[in-house]
């Protein structure tokens, strides 16, 4: 009898267990049909990013303001972006950003200037990037079209603390452009056992307003049916990236970029043009002078050849995370610049809004001023050299920058989330930051630009003018 | 900007974590991941610490610095990733 009721016993533990065993699989395959569901059903990933810098910047023999000016300088950004995959050979990506600038001259442009340009100094939304990425059968190759990812490369990433933000290194070059790629990954055709990627990048537009392509003043009145071609560039990359023991990280990037830019047909621009003639005239610099130090007229940009510039850049650009096992990164970049203008370009004056009676008899309105080519006059050549550090504690990141310029190199950081652009001095650049995470994607910025430059760069035209620049910023960097 | 996170986030993640590591355990470094993207990038989950503590080759920084890295891979910032 004894017996029998152990059985029995043993029998009932059994049943029990096997009953929760049942129901512990169950309540398993629940959860995880409930997260198969989420993720099919999650078809669009949303993400968001709000940075913001409040600061000055002190220009020494400034060419405005009687040689000496201070700006106090507000810039905030948010953007938001949105990725999801159409099958398992199609994703497609978006982003949008919209960027206020202020300071204690201006609050936003009034009269838009280039296009491509304006999401960095108006309140407008701008479309980033919208484009697709087709990997056939998961293959090596892939094909990308829409308007690329071809802002905010590195080394902006490196200066903020974060990942990378785009394409092209911004030394090379940044504006979001329209147009398709072709990469290819070798790695595993290859065999290699670090990343190796090439990439061609075929780019067409125009810096002509999408909205009104068919106002403005046409480049040649003796022609008046011929329109302004599209600009045209094509981009080679290689990119090779490696991880080490340690958490050491290489990314090396080679790139040669090779532009035939378009004339505009019309663009408006404010000021700029008498403070650049006045840099070689004394009797305009006096006049300027009596002005207040600017030139608050607007002009229409005109251009007597259908192509205004060919430029070539060519990029090297390496970074090294934590070397040698080292809290340390490091990176540098390299570029070379060659501009060949095609075109002559002028200004007229739109509106004489100068102060100075006698700027604005020597400047009514009507009035053309040549400004020569782009750029400069001639060919252009130019070197840039960058080379950067930081070091990282547990919270905080403390780096340095410094960037040097020999001849005329052009400015490739067009569209830049820094509060002061490297690419618009030529000359040497000092930028020490500080980046202190708060918590999970929210840092606090600090830094300080000083800056010696022998040109300037006004409207389209660059001029030798010595002068320094000092510029200090906090802000922060939030994202989700 | 960061990026929601995929499939392929995940099994790279896992992957460059045992390359770092050989004898890290998939499921743990999977369960630190978790912990990561809740918002404790200071290391203080129990799956991270246990990550961690079998791995001399990397540190908590460093551990988030490859999750940071393989996330933008799948963001859209750079053509054809």
């Amino acid at each position: 009898m004894k017996a029998m009721n152990l059985l029995v016993l043993v029998f009932t533990l059994f049943s029990i267990n096997l009953v929760s065993a049942e129901t512990s699989l169950n309540s398993l395959d629940e959860r995880l049909t409930d997260l198969e569901l989420k993720s099919i059903t999650d078809r669009i990933k949303t993400d968001m990013e709000l940075s913001s810098f409040y600061g000055n910047i002190q220009e020494k023999n400034s060419t405005v303001k009687d040689g000496e000016a201070t700006h106090k300088i507000t810039k905030n950004t948010f953007k938001i972006g949105f990725s999801g995959e159409v099958n398992k050979e199609v994703k497609l990506y978006s982003s949008f950003a919209v960027n206020h600038l202020g300071n204690d001259d201006f609050q936003t442009n009034k009269t838009p200037s280039f296009e491509r340009t304006e999401g960095e100094s108006g309140s407008r939304v701008l479309l980033r990037s919208a484009y697709f990425d087709y990997r056939p059968n998961r293959g090596p190759v892939i094909l990308t079209m829409g308007r690329l990812p071809t802002t905010n490369g590195p080394p902006e990433h490196m200066r903020s603390s974060r990942s990378r933000q785009g394409t092209y290194p911004v030394t090379n070059y940044s504006l979001p452009l329209d147009g398709a790629a072709l990469t290819v990954d070798w790695h595993n055709m290859l065999k290699t056992n670090f990343s190796l990627i090439t990439r061609t990048v075929y780019t067409v537009g125009s810096g002509n307003y999408d909205a009104d392509p068919n106002e403005g003043t046409r480049i040649d009145p003796k022609r008046p049916t011929e329109v302004t071609d599209s600009s045209v560039g094509f981009s080679q990359m290689l990119e090779i990236e490696n991880r080490f023991s340690k958490g050491q990280r290489l990314l090396f990037i080679a790139q040669y970029s090779h532009y035939d830019f378009s004339a505009f047909r019309s663009a408006v621009t404010q000021g700029g043009i008498l403070e650049s003639a006045a840099q070689s005239n004394s009797t305009l610099a006096a006049l300027m002078a009596a002005n207040g130090g600017e030139d608050f007229n607007t002009y229409r940009l005109l251009a007597d050849n259908k192509d205004m510039v060919k430029v070539r850049i060519a990029t090297l650009y390496s970074e090294f995370q934590n070397m040698f096992g080292t809290r340390f990164d490091s990176y540098l970049s390299y570029t070379r610049s060659v501009t060949d203008p095609r075109a002559n370009i002028k200004a007229r004056v739109l509106a004489s809004n100068n102060t100075n009676a006698t700027l604005q008899a020597l400047y009514p309105v009507g009035t053309e001023i040549n400004l020569g080519g782009f750029l400069r006059s001639e060919r252009a050549e130019g070197n840039r050299y960058l080379l950067g550090a930081r070091y990282k504690f547990k919270k905080l990141d403390v780096g340095l920058e410094y960037v040097t310029s020999t001849g005329y190199a052009i400015q490739t950081d067009l569209y830049s989330d820094d509060f002061l652009h490297f690419g618009s001095y030529p000359g040497d650049i000092y930028h020490g930051y500080a980046n202190y995470h708060l918590g999970k994607n929210f840092t606090l910025r600090a830094g300080h630009f000083s800056v010696e430059h022998y040109a300037v760069t006004r409207s389209v035209t660059t001029s030798d003018y010595f002068g320094r620049v000092h510029a200090s910023y906090l802000g922060f960097n939030v994202s989700l | 900007m960061t990026s929601n996170i995929s499939a392929g986030v995940v099994s790279d993640f896992i992957s460059e974590v045992k390359n770092q590591c050989s004898s890290s355990n998939s499921l743990l470094v999977k369960k630190a991941m978790l912990e990561l993207l809740g918002g404790d990038n200071s290391c203080e989950g129990t799956f991270s610490k246990k990550v961690l503590s079998k791995c001399n080759e990397i540190n908590c920084e460093q551990l988030n610095e490859i999750l940071t890295t393989i996330k933008s891979k799948y963001d859209g910032s750079v053509i054809g990733r």
